[in-house]
């Protein structure tokens, strides 16, 4: 309840919040704002390009197509692969980063070498290589997308785990003959969930990004989805007199990634454990 | 005398001294270096000595955390010495640990109460309802009550911690109790009332302690005994009384000597320099570049644990019991 209280009086989290809750909402029923759902990618040629109207709030593209509504279907396209990018992250990365943190000798230094040689590489880049070997398409920008964010999660529970390891609670757990297993997993991993909670937070914002730079770079989504990315990209050749085109897919963005990151930034003061005891 | 319960034989723990391909070789330190001890059953064996002396290396080593590099532990007269830790801490479950800061041994996270069923849980005790009977009465043992359990570490005052650390450790039925330093950071009358509730819990469940501590005052209260330790060796072992009354060692006089005292006006001899570092200990007598006494031949050979009356004995062949302050001794 002081938890809840002490995130409520935290106004830019509260306002982040709200965009990830309005962003899921409409990621599971685009219904709410959509008239209809099946025929999003199919425009009217006579419509192509029209300004921002009353009946079409966004205006629409050049096929047609109402731009209110692919911006309203790309969230379900964002918040999908930035789940999965980030889950699919955390599924590798944490188990590798308490093994790390936990061991010592070469275990740990291998995995954290191995982490280091990835987190060397500019993700992006690396992203754009994978995706391109593994061809276009969702699924290829997601799982190029995982290869590269895992790390964080590595480095983030290492660096948690070795603080933890060496508290006397974990000793004194050792001296009552606790088993690793049990210490790992019962006792390190919550400690470490904060942290985790809140990169994985920060990294939905990061991965929405990424995937739409993927989308627009032409390795990511593939014509006709509503995917963010790839409206900017069709967009931007309209620019500048067909502003709504780009623009509209942009704020959306925009809008989702502060409110992912103003949201993992509430969050990162709230459950400190630091501040918590105090 | 009856069969001692815990006695080590010229137990040695090193570290350390290993070459690794990847890492820096790391000195060798000789943390524990051939320390024979015997622990009576139901006795307050006392353990004093410096920061670094060894003390909590030893402690380790009983309840297997560390494994011994030499000698042997016999624990009701079985050889229970040479297993990997895991092993180790299941054959001497009869010896447990009370830590030195009961609450930063608490799971931050954890309610007492289940850091309390869990560490029955992992000495077999499955059944819940016996768990849960066992917990109360420790409760109720060490003066808390059941609305502890739901409590989270850090709102428990420092007493209460020690009360909360007694009680875990005691679920588990050892016999044998190692305390580190069990008193260090608790005001004095808190002090005191957790020093008797240790003394009553001795007599309740027939425990014997081994009491680590740097602090003079409260092992003279509370031990039958006391090994003084320098640099991994014991120095001087004997009944508190002898020790307090008429030390022999000269670390043992210099330690007393500089103890603070309410009555005394002026303040005590202090010992001369810092103690050496454990990897590189002096030749022959460890505390010869310190002792005012030393003679050439310290130099040369290590002495000995050596009776010197029926109660103590000293590794110094100069050790000559006696008064603290005797004047011929640091005049200076």
């Amino acid at each position: 309840m002081l938890m809840l209280k002490k995130f409520l009086r935290d106004v830019p989290a509260v306002l982040g919040l709200l965009i990830v809750v309005i962003a899921v909402i409409l990621a599971l029923f685009p219904g709410l704002l959509v008239d209809n759902v099946d025929r999003v990618n199919r425009g009217d040629i006579l419509q192509r390009l029209k300004p921002p109207s009353p009946d079409l709030p966004f205006g629409s593209d050049d096929l047609g197509r109402n731009i209110f509504d692919r911006v309203v279907m790309g969230t379900r396209s964002a918040l999908t692969i930035s789940t999965l990018v980030v889950s699919l992250s955390m599924i590798v990365g944490v188990p590798l980063g308490l093994i790390a943190g936990y061991r010592s000798g070469w275990v740990s230094s291998a995995i954290m070498r191995v982490t280091d040689v990835f987190l060397a590489v500019p993700q992006l880049i690396l992203a754009i290589a994978i995706a391109q070997i593994l061809g276009r398409g969702a699924t290829s920008a997601m799982i190029a997308l995982a290869v590269t964010y895992w790390p964080f999660f590595t480095r983030t529970v290492y660096a948690e785990t070795q603080k933890i390891r060496a508290s006397l609670f974990v000793e004194a757990l050792e001296g009552y003959g606790a088993s690793t297993t049990r210490i790992m997993l019962f006792h390190i991993l919550p400690n470490v969930a904060a942290p985790v909670i809140v990169r994985a937070t920060v990294g939905m914002g990061f991965v929405i990004l990424t995937a739409a730079v993927l989308g627009f770079l032409g390795v990511g989504a593939v014509p006709p989805a509503p995917d963010w990315g790839l409206q900017i990209s069709e967009g931007r050749k309209y620019l500048p007199v067909h502003w709504w085109y780009a623009t509209f897919p942009g704020l959306a963005i925009l809008f989702l990634v502060l409110g992912f990151n103003l949201l993992g930034d509430g969050l990162r003061d709230l459950v400190d454990p630091r501040l918590r005891r105090s | 005398m009856s069969r001692p319960l815990l006695e080590t034989v010229d137990l040695k723990t090193h570290y350390g001294g290993t070459r690794s391909l990847l890492s820096k070789p790391k000195p060798l330190v000789r943390a524990v270096d051939g320390v024979s001890l015997k622990i009576q059953p139901g006795e307050v064996l006392g353990l004093v000595g410096e920061s670094g002396c060894g003390k909590s290396t030893i402690a380790k080593t009983l309840l297997g955390l560390e494994r011994e590099t030499e000698g042997a532990i016999l624990l009701d007269g079985f050889d229970v010495g040479g297993r990997d830790p895991a092993e180790a801490r299941k054959v001497r479950s009869d010896i447990q640990y009370v830590h030195q800061d009961p609450g930063a041994a608490l799971d931050p996270w954890w309610r007492v109460g289940d850091t309390l069923h869990e560490t029955l849980k992992i000495h077999g005790v499955s059944d819940r309802a016996e768990r849960q009977a066992r917990i109360l009465e420790m409760l109720n043992a060490v003066g808390l009550n059941e609305g502890f359990l739901r409590r989270y570490p850090h709102e428990l005052s420092g007493g209460q911690q020690r009360r909360i650390g007694l009680a875990r450790t005691l679920s588990l039925r050892p016999r044998m109790v190692i305390l580190d330093e069990p008193t260090s950071g608790l005001d004095l009358s808190v002090q005191a009332t957790v020093l008797k509730l240790m003394l009553d819990l001795r007599a309740t469940y027939d425990l014997t302690y081994l009491f680590i501590s740097h602090d003079l005052s409260v092992v003279e209260r509370l031990c039958d005994r006391v090994a003084i330790m320098y640099l991994g060796r014991i120095v001087e072992i004997g009944s508190a009384d002898q020790v307090f009354s008429a030390p022999a060692h000269p670390y043992t006089r210099a330690l007393l000597e500089s103890a603070p005292t309410l009555t005394r006006q002026d303040s005590g001899q202090v010992i001369q320099g810092d103690p050496p570092s454990p990897t590189r200990r002096p030749e022959g007598c460890a505390f010869h570049p310190r002792c005012p006494m030393a003679q050439a031949d310290c130099r040369q050979s290590v002495p000995q644990l050596a009776e010197v009356s029926d109660s103590q004995s000293v590794a110094c062949p100069y050790a000559m019991p006696g008064q603290v302050r005797p004047a011929e001794a640091f005049a200076s």
